[in-house]
């Protein structure tokens, strides 16, 4: 008989709130699998990440790009409504992801590999915690532990901002070998290393259809059964009262 | 005369940056980057350390290494935090 897991579609939600609903559901301990887009767009840094380092604050303030931080390592990204996301967020002991970080990252891959097959596209895993479809990057996945949980969370580029990507994100120079690098070349620089769903297909797609194909893959690769469910009262609790912390700068310039 | 030095390393497991005030002996150090740590908030602790320690590969390496003995790293190695830190120094 399957793990039976809670699945909650969170639709459009800000980033503070989704962190602060990633805590609440950590503490639960209810094992479940949330999918979300990021509304407002904004850029969301690695737990480690310097924010005047990664991000051109003047820029981003004058695009009214938010800048919030996510209690995972990795890289900063600019989220926005042109991705679908997940978060998998289940008990540390509960045999649901790995623990170890490698084989809980190739577990969160293989559902998005198989969500993509579903379109007919051909994706690995690479690297530490990419998904590329032809070599280019179409998912970029991040982890944590925290309060007796694992949280396994990422994005799917459906589509892709590379022009306001690359305004506010900074040169990352020392991934190219050519110092040369101009800022005009940025753009040309994100295209060559990330691709997009509708890009490999040459069209849109409803996310509504990548949900269902995102949830099917997780349900194969997990080898759970997922329930449709929402928060508890006593989530919402603890989300609400964690939410300032997410927006404050103590966090958000923590580093 | 302390001057602030900065420098980048790549390592297999991400981008480490490194910023240090030194001169015989660590006055401030701050570690940053794309990578990943468990738990995440032991590079804090780390930079605490590091603070006072001599600028030697034996110091800098023993306190890297007694971090390592509490953390789990994804790709980074004690080597790249240590490599990451002489290129700023």
């Amino acid at each position: 008989m399957k793990k039976k897991i809670r699945y909650i579609d969170l639709g459009y939600i800000d980033l503070p709130k989704l962190h602060a609903t990633e805590e609440a559901v950590a503490k639960s301990g209810i094992s479940t699998l949330m999918l979300w887009i990021a509304r407002p767009a904004a850029v969301n840094l690695g737990y480690f990440q310097s924010a005047e380092r990664e991000v051109d604050l003047a820029e981003a303030k004058r695009l009214g790009i938010g800048i919030t931080r996510r209690p995972s390592g990795g890289g900063a990204v600019l989220f926005d409504e042109r991705q679908l996301y997940y978060s998998i967020v289940v008990g540390l002991d509960s045999g649901v992801l790995p623990k170890a970080p490698r084989a809980c990252f190739l577990k969160a891959a293989e559902g998005i590999v198989y969500a993509l097959k579903e379109f007919g596209l051909t994706s690995e895993f690479k690297g530490k915690n990419d998904v590329v479809v032809n070599g280019k990057k179409i998912s970029g996945n991040a982890q944590t532990s925290r309060w007796g949980a694992r949280i396994q969370h990422g994005t799917l580029l459906l589509d892709f901002d590379i022009a306001t990507a690359a305004r506010v994100l900074k040169i990352p120079i020392e991934k190219v070998e050519d110092k040369g690098i101009k800022a005009r070349d940025l753009p040309g620089m994100i295209e060559e290393r990330v691709t997009t769903v509708e890009k490999e297909l040459s069209r849109d797609v409803d996310v509504e259809e990548v949900k269902e194909a995102l949830k099917s893959g997780f349900a194969r690769a997990l080898d759970v059964e997922l329930t449709a469910g929402s928060l508890t009262g006593e989530e919402k609790e603890i989300r609400d009262r964690a939410i300032s912390r997410y927006k404050s700068p103590e966090w958000v310039y923590r580093r | 005369m302390i001057i602030l030095k900065e420098a980048v390393h790549k390592a297999e497991g991400g981008v480490i940056r490194v910023a240090v005030e030194a001169d015989d002996v660590i006055k401030k150090i701050k570690i940053t980057g794309d990578f990943f740590i468990f738990p995440e908030d032991s590079i804090e602790g780390l930079e605490k350390v590091f603070v006072g320690t001599s600028t030697d590969d034996v110091a800098l390496l023993k306190v890297i290494k007694d971090f390592y003995e509490n953390i789990d790293s994804y790709g980074i190695e004690p080597e790249d935090l240590l490599k990451a830190i002489k290129k700023a120094l």
